[in-house]
């Protein structure tokens, strides 16, 4: 069972709990209005992938903690991390403050887990108006990489009331994945054999894409996310009701997508558009996957 | 979730709301011609057909586009006026009248309609919940008191009233404009609905929600005995526009104007007997409104999850199905699977209307037979619909004769 460590940073009030408790608990983004302040750091244990655990570490953000992160529990907070995540609240009034935080953990990142990747999220940017969102994240984004030298930094701009969060998020989890490349290779391989347009991973949970296979080009970049966020959406829905949905044929004249359960741990998504292929033959192909993709499961756990 | 098709929306808000400058608080009193062509069933299939979700970039194309088409509306529109619904909405100023309607047939999240201004011009949509279900609705100023200064004006020719009361707000004044808009109405003979949401309910805690509904109810009952007006035609809903609510609600009334309404329930009632299909909607893709459903009852959370089932097929068609064709074609379904032994079943009726069946996964259900159910069901609404068109056509042809000779 391998432990991945993730520090989750930032200002008091950014919004690292709520994404958080989006991304892995099943909060809708209304529901997030009821958290407090975070106290100190919380720990979570959430199972990814069934051999994978990620310890969360919710940092609080308000000041007494963020100066104790950096004397007292320094050690305790900055060893060992595999992903370093630090939360911009893009309307803070108090930009200057915010990077000199920022810095001070990346000093103490340099020091004690120098290999550990570093995101920044750009967050709440559902409240910048709409024509100035660009600007104000390359902004940023400029900003940011400049001050993380020599370390390396990848931005994000977020909101939980959009599907943006499910991008950044995807992309933070597909570093921790183990041997994501050969789940990438066999996927391609499945795509191929079925001449799929399309083959998205999701991790079953969060509905994160962890892995895809693109046989023929889009034209919508953010489709990924917005998947995520649809599906994640439904499964909330279904909870009112204390149910899960097992699984979705979605098709019209134009296309058929389906989403399977493929192993425990992970939902596929086919999409093909070939009208000539039937929804039977489509389903048997992922039935007779799902052994090959679990025993690449089982052989990285091993490993 | 809504992904806030921003510039088609930010051209509608400048043209028809018109905020800036003054404007007198009074009524216009000549059709507004060009108040946007809301939720026409092809006007929406512009907005999901081409990648507009995120890119700005189409703006004009659209604009041409709708423009197009709205001279199609317009053209049909002129020969159903004499008979179509005409709602209006009516309340106390910033009650929610225009919010809800920018909710429903705009496709504007609830967030973004707190930042509408107030309407100070009347707004008329002329409006179509899947194809053949017409009618327009009239979004007023509000008066801050309960003053009925304009209502004769705005209410004329009206055959519904759907009064949105605020309840976070002290609504006494709310319900003393209800009863004076109901005595009017009465006064002067008309046989007028009055649909009544008891709207932002969102900011009621729950345990009290139906302690408020049955306080307003019996307080304008009594209200409207006293000025002896018995057994008035008046519903009450609970609703906000953060959840579902305020589409069942919008659908029930919708549901109020259809005269197709009690044979499109009758069928659907013949297939649930018949079949092993539980319960069946008639839905209007876009605006998510109920037209019809069989008559046997159901959880309100199994409903509201047949609506997010739309989400699901409006979703993922948009991103996967090709821009040139309407999301809803005749060869669209979606079935979901639940843990709770259902199944969720989509199926097109016409490109703005989709049948949502719920069945149990143990019937056992022969694929192929529901097929041609279904396709048997489909091509009968169709034709019921298309029957009660012609008819009213043909009523007003003949009131147009009688009105020569």
């Amino acid at each position: 069972m391998m432990r991945k460590k993730v520090l989750l940073m930032g200002k008091s009030g950014g919004g690292k709990t709520s994404m958080r408790s989006i991304i892995f608990a099943n909060y809708s983004a209304k529901d997030t209005r009821r958290l407090g302040a975070t106290m100190d750091v919380e720990q979570s244990y959430v199972r990814f992938l069934g051999n994978l655990i990620l310890n969360l570490w919710d940092c609080g953000g308000q000041e007494a903690f963020m100066e104790c992160y950096f004397a007292a529990q320094k050690d305790n907070i900055f060893k060992n991390v595999e992903v370093l995540i630090y939360v911009f609240d893009v309307q803070s009034q108090e930009l200057d403050k915010d990077l000199h935080y920022y810095q001070s953990c990346l000093e103490s990142i340099l020091q004690h887990s120098n290999q550990a990747k570093i995101f920044c999220l750009i967050h709440k940017m559902d409240l910048v108006p709409e024509d100035s969102r660009d600007t104000l994240f390359n902004e940023r984004q400029t900003m940011l990489i400049e001050i993380s030298r020599p370390l390396q930094c990848t931005c994000f701009r977020t909101s939980i009331w959009d599907e943006t969060l499910y991008k950044a998020w995807s992309q933070i989890v597909y570093q921790l994945v183990p041997n994501v490349k050969g789940l990438e290779k066999t996927l391609t391989n499945f795509a191929d054999i079925i001449d799929a347009d399309e083959i998205l991973l999701f991790e079953k949970a969060t509905f994160l894409v962890i892995s895809h296979c693109t046989r023929k080009p889009h034209r919508d970049s953010r489709r990924f996310e917005k998947i995520s966020d649809i599906i994640k959406q439904f499964k909330l829905s279904c909870s009112k009701l204390t149910a899960a949905f097992q699984s979705m044929e979605v098709r019209n004249s134009t296309f058929a997508c389906f989403i399977e359960l493929l192993t425990p741990n992970t939902y596929v998504m086919v999409v093909i558009s070939d009208p000539s292929i039937s929804s039977e033959v489509t389903l048997i192909n992922i039935r007779n996957a799902r052994k090959v993709f679990e025993k690449f499961e089982k052989d990285v756990s091993r490993n | 979730m809504n992904y806030g098709v921003s510039g088609v929306f930010d051209t509608a808000t400048n043209n028809s709301l018109n905020t800036v400058g003054d404007y007198p608080h009074t009524f216009q009193s000549h059709y507004h011609p060009h108040s946007r062509p809301y939720s026409n069933g092809f006007h929406n299939s512009l907005r999901f057909n081409s990648q507009n979700r995120l890119d700005d970039n189409d703006d004009n194309q659209q604009q041409s586009q709708q423009q197009q088409y709205q001279q199609r509306i317009d053209g049909d529109y002129e020969t159903d006026d004499i008979n179509k619904s005409k709602l209006l909405m009516w309340g106390l100023t910033k009650s929610g009248k225009t919010s809800i309607i920018k909710l429903i047939f705009e496709k504007m999240s609830a967030g973004e309609t707190l930042k509408l201004p107030e309407t100070k011009m009347v707004q008329i949509h002329e409006l179509t919940c899947g194809i053949y279900v017409k009618f327009q609705i009239r979004d007023v100023p509000g008066p801050k008191m309960s003053s009925l200064n304009d209502f004769e004006a705005f209410a004329s020719n009206s055959t519904t009233i759907v009064f949105v009361l605020d309840i976070t707000e002290d609504y006494s004044d709310a319900i003393n404009l209800l009863v004076s808009s109901v005595q009017w109405m009465h006064q002067h003979g008309h046989n007028v609905r009055f649909e009544v949401l008891i709207h932002k309910i969102d900011g009621v805690h729950e345990p009290d929600r139906l302690e408020r509904y049955s306080t307003i109810q019996k307080q304008v009952s009594v209200m409207l005995h006293e000025c002896s007006i018995e057994k008035p035609m008046i519903n009450f809903y609970l609703t906000s526009i953060y959840d579902h609510s305020i589409h069942e609600a919008f659908s029930k009334i919708v549901q109020n104007q259809m005269k197709q309404l009690r044979a499109l329930e009758n069928m659907l009632n013949l297939v649930t007997e018949s079949t092993q299909l539980d319960k069946i909607f008639v839905c209007d893709i876009y605006n998510k409104i109920f037209l019809a459903s069989d008559t046997k009852p159901v959880d309100t959370q199994l409903s509201e999850l047949c609506c997010d089932v739309v989400d699901v097929y409006t979703g993922i068609s948009s991103i996967y199905g090709t821009s040139n064709n309407s999301l809803l074609d005749s060869m669209s379904f979606c079935t979901i699977e639940l843990s709770i032994g259902l199944i969720l079943y989509l199926k097109d009726i016409d490109p703005t209307t989709a049948l949502i069946c719920i069945l149990k996964k143990e019937s056992k259900i022969n694929e192929a037979l529901m097929e041609v159910n279904l396709n048997i069901l489909k091509k009968n609404i169709q034709e019921l619909f298309l029957m009660f068109a012609k008819n009213s056509t043909r009523q007003q042809l003949n009131t147009s004769i009688t009105s020569i000779e």
